[in-house]
């Protein structure tokens, strides 16, 4: 059985043979890095919480497909998911079954229970649910026995059972111990709070995660849609239509995307139309430096 | 439970207010006409124990411990628990209040204090109103909570009832789950923003006002 202390061990060795997780190269035509083993992977991802929590509703599980239609159709990418939000894995796998399993999904889910014995069962059961064999990204939710079940997952990565492993935690809760963790473990990715107001994660996560090669993944970038409600109606900076954004929540996004740390973005959303509008978000220029200061200030300001 | 440790219940409310009320629409839906009848039904029955008919008061507890279990089991069970896991662990709840109320419902005394009638005729009319409160919270009345087959104006009856019942710990254990309900429930809802969140937490305050109330008040006591 794999120890944190051999995990350390071989993620070090692995590194240097280039064998373990992480092992970084240049891949996206945006000049981004991403973790080995993944060619591409679309900046603007789909979030599942709270939205796609639909229970057996025949009208909003339809909704629900035909957001992942339109997700599919701008070009797919990363789908994340939790055992926590409810019905959310179930409408996922009637989506990826009513839509035939598109080439372009990139699976992320999660394990999410104190028990460290539970992990692997949990994570057979999200198999089911996604009715797909392998995750692309299996991930600790908010950092619950994150170190058991770190060990657990690195042993099926390395196994060829999952991807790629990370590790999350949301509203900035726990940034130091996700810090310790990054440091620790061979991790290929970190899932966080990041937006124009929630911007902790600038001062040591997104910096560490540069450092160590270690994709970011951004979850609730609207706030939960208040982000969205505090900006409707304010007037979009004069620069919005130079990066190519028509709306705030174009802009936001952008701000999140344009930090040289982050890898994608994970949306959530129950309408059709808005999939499109954030997919956009991610074509054309990025705000620079002074653009970013000035997106935060105002939104600060609202 | 430390999955949990460091939410607020803002984050573990995990589906949104369209999900929640849409519940109520395809509970109606699926049971139409019988949320008519289970209002008019309900009606009679409250007037009836309110106005002190002689047999209303065990009736009552019966009818009602046969809309515990059925909320519990076609509600609960069938719709909210696919959208909020925590709920498994309050269907048990449900079922029990419906156990407890056929078998105490001959322990309890009705009375009819005047200060008590008033209390259980509000809280009846208010679980008789909840169709009009949603339709004022601006949603169709075909989601509208019905008494009898939705879980809060139920627990809002159930207290109303149990409010004409001579104080001890019958009353006190039959009050006990639809209270700790009601506050869940105006929880979840305020939690949503949902304004009628408002309405089970002013009818707990009230049936907890009312069921503190001496025994003194009680007037001519009928069983």
């Amino acid at each position: 059985m794999l120890t944190r202390r051999t995990l350390v061990g071989a993620g070090i060795a692995g590194l240097a043979m280039g064998t373990l997780a992480p092992s970084w190269r240049p891949a996206s035509a945006d000049g981004r890095t991403l973790p080995a083993g993944i060619a591409e992977l679309p900046r603007v991802g789909l979030g599942t919480w709270i939205t796609f929590n639909v229970g057996h509703d025949p009208v909003l599980l339809a909704r629900s497909v035909d957001v992942m239609r339109a997700f599919f159709e701008a070009g797919g990418g990363m789908i994340d998911s939790s055992p926590m939000y409810g019905s959310s894995q179930d409408t996922v796998g009637r989506g990826l079954l009513e839509l035939g399993y598109p080439a372009t999904l990139f699976s992320a889910e999660k394990v999410w229970t104190s028990s460290p014995g539970d992990g692997r069962g949990q994570t057979e059961q999200s198999l089911r649910k996604w009715g797909i064999d392998r995750f692309d990204l299996m991930q600790v939710h908010n950092l619950v026995a994150a170190e058991s079940h770190l060990e657990m997952l690195l042993e099926r990565k390395a196994a060829g059972a999952i991807g790629h492993v990370g590790i999350t935690t949301s509203h900035g809760r726990r940034h130091s111990d996700m810090e310790h963790l990054m440091r620790q473990y061979p991790l290929d990715f970190v899932q966080l709070t990041y937006n124009a107001l929630d911007r902790e994660a600038e001062t040591r996560l997104l910096p560490l995660a540069l450092e160590r090669g270690i994709g970011v993944i951004v979850n609730r970038p609207f706030r939960r849609g208040g982000l969205i409600s505090q900006t409707a109606g304010s007037p979009l900076p004069g620069f919005a239509r130079e990066i190519g954004a028509d709306s705030w929540a174009q802009l936001l996004l952008k701000f999140i995307l344009s930090h040289p740390a982050v890898t994608v973005a994970i949306p959530a959303t129950t309408q059709p139309a808005h999939v499109r509008e954030n997919k956009a978000a991610a074509r054309g220029p990025m705000p620079d430096e002074a653009m970013r200061r000035q997106i935060a200030r105002q939104v600060a300001a609202l | 439970m430390e999955q949990w440790l460091g939410y607020s219940l803002q984050d573990v409310i995990l589906f949104s207010a369209e999900t929640y009320w849409r519940l109520f629409e395809r509970h109606n839906t699926a049971l139409w006409p019988l949320p008519i009848i289970s209002e008019m039904m309900g009606a009679g029955m409250l007037a009836a124990v309110v106005f002190g008919q002689r047999w209303s008061g065990t009736a009552a507890c019966l009818a009602f411990a046969l809309a515990w279990a059925f909320i519990g089991q076609a509600f609960l069970r069938g719709l909210y628990e696919p959208i909020n896991w925590t709920i498994v662990h309050v269907i048990p709840a449900f079922w029990l209040q419906a156990v407890l109320l056929l078998v105490f419902c001959r322990k309890l005394t009705f009375g009819t204090g005047r200060l008590r009638t008033t209390i259980a005729a509000v809280l009846a009319l208010v679980a008789l109103a909840y169709p009009v409160a949603a339709v004022i919270a601006g949603r169709p009345f075909v989601q509208s909570e019905v008494l009898g087959i939705a879980p809060d104006p139920t627990a809002v009856a159930t207290l109303a009832i149990l409010i004409l019942a001579t104080p001890g710990w019958c009353r006190l254990l039959l009050s006990l789950i639809p209270a700790v309900w009601l506050a869940l429930s105006a929880a979840t809802l305020l939690t949503m923003d949902a304004s009628t969140g408002w309405i089970p937490l002013g009818a707990l305050a009230l049936a907890l006002v009312a069921l503190t109330l001496p025994s003194t008040d009680i007037g001519e006591h009928r069983s």
